[in-house]
């Protein structure tokens, strides 16, 4: 029998040696997990180094923000409008009109030269730590509405020379930071060809949990027990990225909070994690001189150290943690910060995630529970006494068991951003990065078939399958889609059914939450954002419901409490959202998802943010469509399985049947003559029986979106989606003539 | 440590559709489990209490809180081997293609078992060993299978790139 006794591990670590950190995170730590043993940190740097060398895809991307990493450079939607008013563009112009060279160049006229003078940096190759001497402000110049290259880019010219400085700049830095003479001793970590080993035990021996470690193969062993020699890792040869505004310097003693300069480069660690219910130590205005100073490691809490730690191991010599780096108590810094977060994850070497920690107390390096024993070893008789192996299957692997994380809003941009991921799960260690995943115990284990949108972040930049075996089986790219457009829209619809579950502090922050990844579809596709939905896919988007098929028994949905956006996008519900993943065969005949028909037409798109973030908190919107309109009745369903008392006999379709009862009515004409049928967004809203309802037409299936007259307002809300049906499964109703109108909604 | 039982499987059996007659009853797993002399028993026992456990568990997440009896255990035991790759790697990935099935829900689908199809073009994927039983159906006639847990299976060691 196993007991747990057996493999419980203690290991009381002292600092050895020159004590050069105060307050170092190693000092008097009980540990008892081995994911900070060294065989896992050699483990990482295994994965770093496969990712590096032989992922084609993952150098693509690397380093994908360089351009646009400031914050004035937005992509700006035609129909962004400031805060203060000023409009950045007139019309709309035709999405099909934005060249795809456009697209690479994407910024406004006013984006400032990016100075590539590197002589501030001192000798180490560290960038000095100075503040920027002139922050960028936010720009609201009104622009020529009618001149769409003056608007979305910069001259060839101009871009060329650009890249040229760049590319001098980056390899300066680049071979500043790679020299490692100035840095300590602990910092040269495994991706460094180097004799250092991480200090463990009172005797010297070094502890690696052999018996905690899942037995990846028998090359794991080896590992465990070889000598401390760590191949190198040949860091990429593209330029470094550019630091965050903000970042700390690990190898300062104490770690030092740092200001970085417009053009300082270098390869950095961010860290995502749950803040918890705890506040976890944070800079303020008033605390942020002490923290330039030095942060004493003392006063952090455990995830904190814990990510010291693991930069030090790794011998990264910078770290990027939220609470730290942006100012907490300032609005227009956190506003600016957040904002950059999708640069700041998506231009990190490595972002570690404290999957397992509910809170910053927890620790990244938190105790596991007692695995099962070894596989079995069966040697069958048939078999030429090749043994086969038996082991437990568990599914405990950080990419199919929840993690903290997973249910966190703001979590979602940062894993599906990051280009490599390190998951410190509550049982193994998980790798991500666009090519591969990978876990601990070497086998990713059969993964269940689920219908249900994935709770994981979907991989912004994942590997496109060539043919439907390639990516089949990746948690991450779950359908095969074959046309790009198609690719695009399923992307798109499975992120916001994913992130619409996850949870938030502040409901305000849902639109800000997937402001990076907004960022980054926008410069990859050039199409406009519209509070959630994407201009070119509006008719397809605009038809996403409440998910009452594949939520969980406890979701529930309701509005905000304070405005946060037009009633036509789904931001304007709190709650688990469903948005078609696949298009229909007909409409991939057409060449595109969703075409509209010839009488629907989008005439004009507004939005209006809060700030300064184009895709930030929002104080309104409209769209103005041009559509034929039917006036419509809800009646109850009839003859349908949901309302047959039979199938209500089934306990485990109770709740779920429930849901469909409440929002799912049969659409008819004052007349009575049946339309099809529709899902109501918030059935306890309004009494449906006293309120106007209109069917707006969207698409060339007449599928539309219900609607009735805003309060006060000359203009129209959506209260849910339709769908045209006859009474039998073949039959297609015949909708009364109607005039186009055109009408606006908000 | 194997008990006799165990020690006589064989690839053969554990493919057959039957799979392998491995216990009397779930009751005689349960006790060779127990006794912590069978390291397989034990394994092959946990799988199937764990399974055993989460349906429970969904079953009273869904509402249903009538206590259910524990008849499976009267029922014998059988291994069956499920997509394991029997020495002939390209007439599995066949036999998947050959048998694709639609998944008729609203998310639509590839029309191909994704995660079969990754365990076979992976060399570290291992196959499945369900612990089954024979029950009868009251609502067709005959018998079918029953899955009351399952359990990696592997031919190898896994294997990994990794370079010292």
């Amino acid at each position: 029998m196993i007991h747990a006794n057996q493999y419980e591990l203690t290991i009381y670590v002292p600092t050895l040696g020159i004590d050069i950190f105060n307050g170092d995170p190693y000092a008097g730590r009980q540990i008892s997990s081995h994911a900070n043993s060294a065989t896992c940190f050699k483990l990482i740097a295994h994965w770093i180094r496969e990712c590096i060398a032989e992922h084609k895809h993952c150098k693509r991307v690397v380093c994908p923000y360089s351009w646009t990493d400031d914050f004035e450079s937005w992509a700006r939607s035609p129909s962004y409008v400031s805060s203060s008013g000023s409009e950045v563009s007139g019309s709309s112009p035709a999405v099909g009109s934005l060249s795809t060279e456009n697209l690479h160049s994407i910024g406004p006229p006013a984006v400032p030269e990016v100075d590539f003078d590197t002589s501030d940096s001192d000798t180490s190759g560290r960038p000095t730590k100075r503040a920027r001497t002139s922050p960028p402000s936010p720009t609201t110049q009104p622009e020529d509405p009618g001149n769409v290259s003056a608007r979305f880019g910069q001259s060839p010219t101009t871009k060329q020379s650009n890249q040229q400085r760049l590319k001098e700049a980056a390899a300066k830095q680049l071979a500043k930071t790679s020299s490692l003479e100035k840095r300590s001793p602990l910092s040269k970590g495994v991706l460094c060809s180097t004799e250092h080993a991480p200090k463990r035990g009172k005797d010297g021996s070094i502890d690696d949990g052999c018996y905690q470690l899942y037995p990846r193969s028998e090359q794991l062993r080896d590992m465990q027990i070889s000598s401390w020699r760590y191949s190198s890792v040949n860091m990429p040869a593209e330029s470094a990225p550019l630091l965050p505004t903000r970042y700390i310097h690990v190898d300062s003693n104490p770690p030092q909070l740092c200001l970085a300069d417009s053009d300082s480069r270098g390869y950095y660690i961010a860290l995502s994690h749950c803040w918890g219910k705890s506040r976890p130590l944070v800079t303020t205005t008033a605390t942020l001189a002490d923290h330039m100073k030095g942060i004493p490691v003392k006063n952090m809490p455990q995830t904190f150290r814990d990510a010291l730690v693991i930069a030090r191991e790794l011998g990264l010599e910078y770290l990027w943690i939220d609470s730290l780096c942006i100012l907490q108590d300032s609005r227009e810094d956190w506003e600016k910060e957040s904002a950059r977060m999708g640069s700041v994850y998506g231009n990190a070497f490595l972002t570690i995630s404290a999957g397992a920690s509910d809170d910053s107390e927890q620790g990244i390096f938190r105790p596991r529970p007692v695995r099962p024993g070894p596989p079995v070893e069966v040697r069958c008789n048939d078999s030429d006494f090749e043994p086969i192996y038996i082991d437990y299957r568990a599914n405990n692997t950080p990419f199919e068991e929840p993690q903290s994380t997973d249910s966190r809003a703001w979590c979602f941009q940062e894993m599906a951003l990051s280009p490599r991921v390190i998951v410190y799960g509550r049982e193994m260690l998980g790798w991500l990065c666009d090519s591969t995943t990978d876990v601990e115990h070497g086998s990713v284990a059969e993964h269940e078939e689920d219908p249900s949108p994935p709770l994981l972040a979907p991989r912004l930049n994942s590997k496109p399958a060539e043919n439907p075996l390639q990516n089949a089986g990746s948690l991450f790219e779950l359908f095969h889609y074959s046309h790009e457009r198609e690719r695009q829209v399923g992307r798109w619809a499975s992120m916001v059914n994913a992130f619409s579950r996850r949870k938030l502090t502040r409901e305000s922050d849902r639109l800000p939450a997937l402001s990076g990844i907004v960022k980054e579809l926008q410069l990859q596709t050039g199409d406009e954002y519209l509070a959630g939905l994407w201009r070119q896919d509006i008719w397809h988007d605009l038809q996403w419901d409440v998910d009452i098929l594949f939520a969980d028994k406890d979701a529930e949905w309701r509005r905000p409490v304070t405005y946060r956006a037009p009633s036509w996008s789904w931001a304007s519900i709190e709650g688990p959202i469903y948005m078609d993943l696949h298009p229909s065969e007909l409409e991939k005949a057409h060449g595109d998802v969703s075409p509209p028909a010839d009488d629907v037409r989008l005439l004009d798109a507004k939005i209006y943010t809060v700030g300064h973030n184009p895709y930030g908190e929002l104080r309104g919107g409209y769209l103005k469509l041009s559509t034929r309109l039917w006036k419509a009745v809800l009646r109850p369903r009839q003859n349908s399985q949901y309302t047959n008392p039979k199938y209500w006999l089934q306990p485990e379709k109770k709740w779920r049947d429930k849901r469909r009862v409440d929002r799912s009515f049969e659409v008819q004409t004052p007349d009575g003559m049946r339309m099809g049928m529709c899902t109501i967004d918030m059935p306890d809203e309004r009494d449906w029986d006293a309120t106007d309802l209109w069917w707006a037409k969207l698409d060339v299936h007449s599928s539309g979106l219900l609607i009735t007259k805003a309060d006060g307002e000359d203009a129209f809300v959506r209260v849910g989606t339709a769908s045209a049906s006859g009474e039998k499964p073949n039959d297609s109703p015949q909708f009364p003539e109607t005039e186009i109108v055109e009408i606006i909604l908000i | 440590m194997l008990c006799t039982i165990c020690d006589n499987i064989t690839l053969k059996s554990l493919n057959l559709s039957l799979g392998y007659e491995h216990m009397p009853s779930f009751h005689a797993l349960k006790i060779s489990a127990d006794d912590g002399l069978c390291s397989l028993c034990c394994i092959l026992w946990r799988a199937v209490d764990a399974q055993h456990a989460q349906e429970e568990m969904k079953r009273l997440d869904e509402g249903d809180d009538e206590e259910e009896d524990d008849m499976f255990m009267d029922y014998p035991v059988r291994l069956v081997a499920d997509g394991m790759i029997y020495e002939n790697r390209a007439r599995g990935l066949k036999k998947l293609r050959d048998s694709h099935y639609d998944r008729a829900d609203k998310s639509g689908g590839s029309g191909v078992d994704a995660h079969a199809l990754y365990r076979l073009r992976t060399e570290k994927a291992p196959a499945m060993l369900l612990v089954c039983s024979l029950q009868p159906d009251t609502f067709q006639p005959g018998l079918r299978l029953k899955t009351r847990g399952s359990a990696s299976l592997y031919r190898e060691p896994r294997k990994s790139k990794i370079r010292l």
